[in-house]
């Protein structure tokens, strides 16, 4: 399963805070779903590289947030449980070219639905 | 020499490292991971060098003083020394088991703290070496083959 970032938000329900260019034109087809980075990064490690794209999935809302997923080429991040980013996470999304978007869902709900839809884990398990 | 190969071309730099100051952490690790890609080294790589540089530059913001890294790029490999002036880590052996953290709350509710960050450093490079002193600091060096290494 490959879907674009407006295909991944309307299934959550999601607003789009931030879309930057491109966000439209790569498809996503795994998640990672988690609240430490250190775990974030600990996966995107496993994913055995660059197959598809990721969206990341966090109840985070700080700017760490970013920076760790720039690192690992995360295009898109879903704040869950109506979560809003702080200004500065907003800034760095839009320098760092990273769309952000916030769902009333619950990470489980939300986890739940794109499993449902296809979407992978990263490393590539269904 | 005339005509002599450049193919040990070389690009060193020094970058520094603010302790404290989360607002810039990760910029290091950002730039270099820039470099790496205007040099076309492969996206795999590329994420593996900046997890273990992030990793690193996380760990002396949020642990030592200040610090900086020194990165040796050549046409084969990536060797970084990240040294910090900090307290410096009691038993090495602990710090390197996942899990094992010492990070205050403050830096939890950044999401960091999980105890992964050493064990993800090791997992994404080919060599490290690592050598703290209680009171001093800490000097953290890894490598990174480009060819695919055996972590490729
Ligand atoms: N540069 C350093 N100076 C002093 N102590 C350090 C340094 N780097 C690591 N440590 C110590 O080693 C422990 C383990 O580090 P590690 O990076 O593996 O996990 P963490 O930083 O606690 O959490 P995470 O990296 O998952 O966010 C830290 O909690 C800290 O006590
Ligand atoms: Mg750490």
């Amino acid at each position: 399963m490959h879907i674009i970032g407006a295909q991944l938000a309307e299934k959550l329900k999601a607003e789009m805070l931030v879309e930057a260019p491109g966000v439209n034109t790569v498809s996503f087809d795994s998640i990672v779903a988690c609240d430490m980075m250190s775990d974030l990064l600990s996966m995107m490690n496993h994913g055995g590289g660059d197959s598809g794209v990721s969206a990341l999935l966090t109840g985070l809302t700080n700017k760490q947030v970013v920076r760790t997923a720039e690192m690992v080429d995360i295009k898109l991040i879903v704040f869950a449980n109506g979560k809003r980013p702080l200004a500065e996470t907003i800034e760095l999304a839009e320098r760092c070219g990273i769309s952000l978007a916030s769902t009333e869902y619950t990470m489980f709900r939300s986890c739940g639905i794109l499993f449902e839809c296809g979407m992978k884990d990263v490393g590539g398990s269904n | 020499m005339s005509g002599g190969s450049d193919s040990e071309e070389k690009i060193r730099m020094q970058l520094p490292i603010r302790g404290g100051d989360f607002s810039k952490a990760g910029e290091a690790s950002s730039k270099i991971k820039n470099i790496l890609k205007q040099l076309g080294v492969s996206p795999a790589v590329i994420k593996r060098v900046a997890i273990a540089c992030f990793e690193s530059e996380i760990n002396i913001v949020a642990y030592a003083n200040k610090g900086q890294f020194s990165v040796d790029i050549t046409t084969g490999e990536i060797r970084v020394l990240a040294k910090d002036e900090g307290p410096g880590i009691e038993c090495v052996e602990m710090a390197m088991m996942e899990g094992f953290s010492t990070a205050p709350p403050e830096l939890r509710e950044m999401g960091f703290g999980a105890g992964m960050g050493l064990p993800n450093i090791k997992k994404a490079v080919d060599w490290m070496k690592i050598e703290s002193q209680v009171g001093v600091g800490t000097e953290l060096e890894f490598k990174i083959l480009f060819g695919g290494g055996e972590n490729g």
